[in-house]
């Protein structure tokens, strides 16, 4: 007896069982059966014949020895009844049993027969006892060495002997049988495990997306979308473009008429990215619109900016166990005054190109973000913006976005951007900058959440 | 994004190198928080290698500081470069935290405060 022959015999035939196992385990028939549970008539008519089918290639592919094949026939009856239970297991180990039984005579052919008809029905039963809940590895593992103790058991028992010792059989069969069946149920398992985890993870994953998507939605309905509008003495054009990192993001603006001759504009930029900005900025929006409404309603004051940050300051340090903090830049506009009130906490200072294509940033007091200390103070400083200026405000992200050499994007190179586009509408001006932006990053993955918005007014009937 | 924690005697001096940004600070801030001890008087924070730091990375400093105040304790940096020195003067860091120029400056002011 060659026991090389017998173990390159029995790791082919396995290893054929199991790349079409594999494949199986990819099909939608496998998902339907493992994940869904779905049990129809077609399906487990296709388990019990493609399990079968595995018994009677194994049968072909068996080791011949003393009237006795060694293979690992009872393999695929014992998954036809793991997965779909006892009937799906049964019909697989009667086709595997069948051609056994008219494949090769011999003392062990009624045993052999049996064990295989056998190992599908208790593979089966095993799926009653555990609800169609498929075992896990170690516990396959043992069964179908179970299987191979009782399929010897049977040969012992019932085999049909008359020229030599069973027990020889036993001696040389068992032993490799026992092995090429438990690993190859021991692979199969993991085949299937890492099946499921995959389309676990994929359902995670694609639950996860659909919130995200919904997130952006919501945020996006809290941004103010482009204004264009003509007021009795004044129309006014502002344009506005936000691009988060990933699908929420921390960036924000803000903008709404006051009355006919005011308007209050503001842009935001809380720490760090993502959902944890994104729900920061929710708290932001709206502490920053009662700030608001209490300076109005409840001092009757016009609203300052710097007092209004002052508010929002207070309100964002309760509960702020985090340090989240939001740099924020807000500015009230009279068209009438032509005056610009501004406050700045620690944002990037905006920009104002005038119709000549003069450029500049007004000067202010440096303060520290919101959320951080509550001694901080704000103070309002004054600028003027002329009918036909344009204020461009920003997020670092534009000034920072990055080209693949590490370089950034930079402050003079939104200075020249915003220079060269003096004399167009501030849809334009952030068309072209976001378009130079992202021509520089040159594919570089966007880092940090953008937002930038143009504003510009002019006096009507002039 | 690099993090190696030296003493100086019994005070912990953190050498950031790199880029500290969304994706490195959540590490940055376990390497703190582990490094510090109740009762720690200072911490100081090495800038010289430090690149570039987002608003993500100055929330750790103020989370860390939050935590050592419990105690008194405090965050001390030193040696930033002029990309760093700006973002923290934009944030309004400097007037937070002490900031040293060099690293023997921060540690005279430890010798000083224990």
């Amino acid at each position: 007896m060659n026991i090389i022959k017998l173990i390159i015999t029995l790791t082919n035939n396995l290893a054929v069982i199991l790349i079409v196992a594999y494949l199986l385990t990819r099909t939608k028939l496998y998902t339907e059966i493992i994940l869904e549970k779905k049990l129809t008539l077609k399906n487990s008519l296709l388990l019990s014949i493609i399990f079968g089918f595995f018994a009677i290639y194994a049968d072909y592919g068996a080791f011949v020895y003393r009237e006795s094949l060694i293979n690992i026939r009872d393999l695929g009856p014992e998954i036809a009844g793991l997965i779909g239970g006892p009937l799906v297991g049964l019909a697989a180990g009667l086709i595997g049993g069948i051609h056994r039984y008219f494949y090769y005579s011999g003392g062990t052919q009624v045993a052999c027969s049996m064990a295989t008809v056998l190992a599908g029905l208790l593979g089966g039963l095993v799926y009653l006892f555990r609800k169609a809940k498929v075992p896990g590895i170690w516990g396959a593992v043992i069964f179908a060495a179970s299987i191979e103790i009782l399929h010897y058991i049977l040969i012992y028992v019932i085999g049909q002997y008359e020229s030599y010792d069973p027990i020889i059989t036993i001696r040389v069969g068992f032993i490799p049988m026992l092995l090429a069946n438990s690993i190859g149920m021991g692979i199969f398992m993991i085949i299937s495990r890492n099946l499921v985890r995959e389309k676990e993870s994929e359902r995670a994953r694609q639950r996860m997306e659909k919130e995200l998507d919904l997130a952006r939605e919501i945020q996006a309905s809290l941004l103010p979308a482009p204004l264009v509008k003509q007021l009795d003495r004044f129309s006014i054009n502002i344009y506005s473009f936000i691009r988060p990192a990933s699908s929420v993001g921390g960036d924000f603006y803000d903008y709404y008429l006051l009355d006919d001759s005011r308007l209050l504009i503001l842009i935001g930029d809380v720490s760090d990215k993502g959902i944890p900005a994104a729900l920061f900025f929710s708290r932001c929006k709206s502490i920053l619109g009662s700030a608001l409404k209490v300076i109005r309603e409840y001092y009757h004051e016009d609203p300052d900016p710097a007092k209004i940050l002052e508010l929002a300051n207070e309100e964002l340090l309760i509960a702020n166990e985090t340090c989240m903090f939001v740099t924020l830049f807000i500015g009230l506009l009279d068209f009438e005054k032509q005056e610009f009130l501004f406050s700045n906490a620690a944002h990037t200072i905006p920009f104002i190109v005038s119709p000549d294509g003069k450029i500049h940033q007004p000067e202010y007091r440096k303060t520290r973000p919101l959320g951080i200390k509550k001694e901080s103070e704000y103070a309002s400083c004054i600028t003027m913006i002329r009918p036909g200026d344009k204020l461009v405000l920003y997020t670092d992200g534009i000034t920072e976005a990055m080209n693949p050499d590490g370089e950034f994007f930079s402050a003079q190179r939104l200075l020249r951007t915003i220079t060269e586009n003096h004399g167009n509408s501030p849809e334009e001006l952030v068309r072209n900058l976001i378009t130079e932006v992202d021509s520089f990053a040159l594919g570089q993955s966007q880092y940090d959440d953008i937002a930038v918005v143009a504003m510009s007014y002019s006096l009507v009937n002039e | 994004m690099q993090i190696i924690i030296n003493q100086a005697g019994k005070i912990p001096v953190a050498i950031l190198k790199g880029k500290m940004d969304a994706l490195t600070s959540p590490d940055v801030k376990n390497q703190f928080l582990s490094a510090i001890n109740p009762g720690l008087p200072v911490f100081i924070i090495d800038c010289s290698l430090l690149e570039y730091i987002s608003s993500a990375g100055i929330r750790v400093f103020y989370q860390v500081a939050k935590a050592m105040a419990d105690w008194q304790g405090e965050l001390i940096f030193c040696s930033t470069t002029e990309v760093v020195s700006e973002i923290f003067t934009m944030v309004g860091m400097h007037t937070d935290f002490k900031i040293f120029p060099r690293l023997d400056g921060a540690l005279a002011f430890v010798n000083e405060k224990t």
